[in-house]
């Protein structure tokens, strides 16, 4: 029921159609080099660094929007007035958000199966939509944590945008912190293990890199959890 | 405290360096209570921690024995709340949204109840249209109905009347009395409309920076705060007044719309003294009546003194 009221508070018209779009101009936007098979597999990856930027832009803006903005607009006083439990909310809110966003931008990504001229079957396409998901559970944990904490819209949004710009900026093409980085080395390592294209990729370095951020965000939304239910007071 | 199903013991709150609450002993019997004070006093800093939205530095709060921050949830099950910061989802229409607040309640029929609630609100016309075409008036409404749509034990209603015009204030204060003696519902009002409080509330707390000033049963309370004021109808009041200024046994006389009212000084000799001269002028007397201090009187001397 709250997933419900979420998906017609904040998804409705036109939020849901901008994301779309949003999501379809990240795959159109890239330059189709190679007509070879290994080169429009490589495509993939290209994409990858676009839709980044649009996730960063979509995930700041909704999860501000709907917890911090809840907040200064009153909303989240009206739902904590009725009998309802601060965990749920708070789930209803982080997965009806996430699992729109990664719903969107997968389906949306899929779109490079006919631009490409890929088989639907091809396992690459998969392993970059995983690679997504990471990144999406990612920002979203961080986006809630940093909305709970600062609990006004504007100021969470532009906070949680730079950072992430800033992170990746700094970052660069490192193999555990970037998300193009972490992209690359999974990329890599299932293109070994599919097509026996070197460079060899460590199982290890692979499960570093989606273990990272997927235990950051456990602990971001533990920390969110826990402070949402027994600490944070809301005036 | 037995009987009162709010209670606060020592309840103590701070902002920074402001001493929002200072410990507030608040009892708030069944029945329709006030809850008055200046601005700035600490109510909505109360009604916060009553309903679990803040936590006390020190001390408790409890609505029907369960503590506030600790049972929320449990407590929440039982009471509405309008609430002077809440906001409603503007993108839903009126309809759609009690809707969601009767499922949340588990009200089955939900849609039945929020119509029925809608009508008996004033807002049956508005209900279609989105909350954000809403004047201030009708959010304030759908704010009430909200809060009464789940027939709660307890309603907390923190400025209930704000911008409501006086027919709708008067059907509004009509709905609470009548939920109140045909439902057993409770309230807990928080106004700054101190003659509609007195229309309708068995008690009143009066609070001010942060600490109790007094709580008592109105009647009790204007006992208390008795302006000591007799109001006297006679056939020649100029006659009357002249006469009673000369006695000792009161500080002011004066005539308003033909009737005389003394602030009296001492009350065992005014009521030997004035039967005494009203016999001797031969005056026939219509009504000789004590003046209850109201509740502006009261509040005004309560909050606003030293």
């Amino acid at each position: 029921m709250l997933v419900i009221w979420e998906l017609e508070e904040n998804w409705d018209f036109p939020v849901l159609e901008l994301v779309i779009l949003g999501a379809i101009f990240s795959i159109l936007n890239q330059p189709i080099i190679f007509l070879d098979f290994d080169g429009r597999c490589r495509n993939l990856t290209s994409s990858i660094g676009i839709v980044s930027i649009f996730l960063i832009f979509n995930v700041g803006a909704l999860f501000s929007r709907s917890f911090a903005g809840s907040f200064s607009k009153g909303e989240m006083q009206t739902l904590l007035s009725y009998p309802l439990k601060r965990s749920n909310v708070l789930a209803a809110k982080f997965l009806t958000n996430l699992l729109i966003l990664f719903t969107v931008y997968a389906t949306v990504f899929s779109l490079n199966i006919p631009l490409l001229a890929l088989s639907p079957l091809e396992p690459m396409v998969y392993v970059s939509m995983m690679s997504i998901l990471v990144q999406v559970i990612f920002l979203s944990t961080s986006a809630t944590t940093l909305s709970l904490l600062i609990k006004n819209e504007v100021i969470s949004v532009l906070t949680v945008i730079l950072l992430f710009f800033g992170l990746e900026s700094i970052t660069g093409k490192d193999k555990y912190l970037s998300f193009s980085g972490r992209h690359e080395l999974v990329f890599g390592y299932f293109e070994y293990l599919t097509r026996g294209i070197i460079p060899e990729v460590a199982f290890q370095e692979v499960v570093i890199a989606l273990l990272f951020p997927l235990s950051l965000s456990m602990f971001l939304l533990v920390v969110s959890l826990l402070y949402f239910n027994y600490i944070m007071e809301i005036d | 405290m037995a009987g009162f199903i709010v209670s606060t013991t020592k309840l103590t709150k701070s902002f920074g360096s402001v001493l929002a609450l200072d410990d507030l002993n608040l009892h708030i019997p069944k029945g329709i209570s006030g809850f008055i004070g200046p601005n700035g006093a600490g109510k909505t800093t109360t009604i916060n921690i009553l309903i679990g939205l803040l936590k006390p530095d020190h001390g408790e709060a409890s609505i029907f024995g369960l503590d506030s921050w600790r049972e929320s949830y449990e407590i929440r099950k039982r009471i509405g709340v309008l609430d002077e910061k809440c906001g409603y989802p503007k993108n839903f229409t009126g309809m759609k949204f009690l809707k969601h607040v009767a499922r949340i309640y588990n009200i089955t029929q939900s849609e039945k109840r929020a119509r029925m609630i809608l009508n008996d609100i004033g807002l049956s016309e508005a209900g279609n249209k989105p909350i954000k075409t809403y004047s201030a008036g009708m959010t304030q409404r759908l704010g009430l109905a909200q809060a009464l749509i789940s027939d709660p034990e307890l309603a907390i209603l923190d400025e209930p009347t704000a911008n409501i015009d006086p027919s709708g204030r008067i059907l509004l204060l009509d709905k609470i009395k009548e939920l109140h003696r045909d439902r057993g519902t409770n309230f807990l009002i928080s106004t700054h409309i101190l003659p509609e409080l007195e229309k309708i509330c068995d008690w009143i707390s009066i609070i001010r920076k942060g600490k109790l000033v007094d709580q008592g049963y109105v009647k009790e309370l204007a006992m208390k705060y008795s302006a000591n004021v007799y109001r006297i109808e006679v056939s020649n009041p100029q006659l009357l007044a002249e006469k009673i200024k000369k006695t000792n046994v009161v500080e002011l006389v004066w005539i308003e719309d033909a009737r005389i009212y003394c602030k009296v000084k001492n009350l065992e000799e005014f009521h030997e003294e004035i039967p005494r001269i009203i016999a001797s002028l031969k005056l026939k007397l219509r009504s000789f009546q004590y003046m209850h201090s109201s509740l502006e009187e009261i509040y005004k001397e309560v909050a606003h003194g030293e």
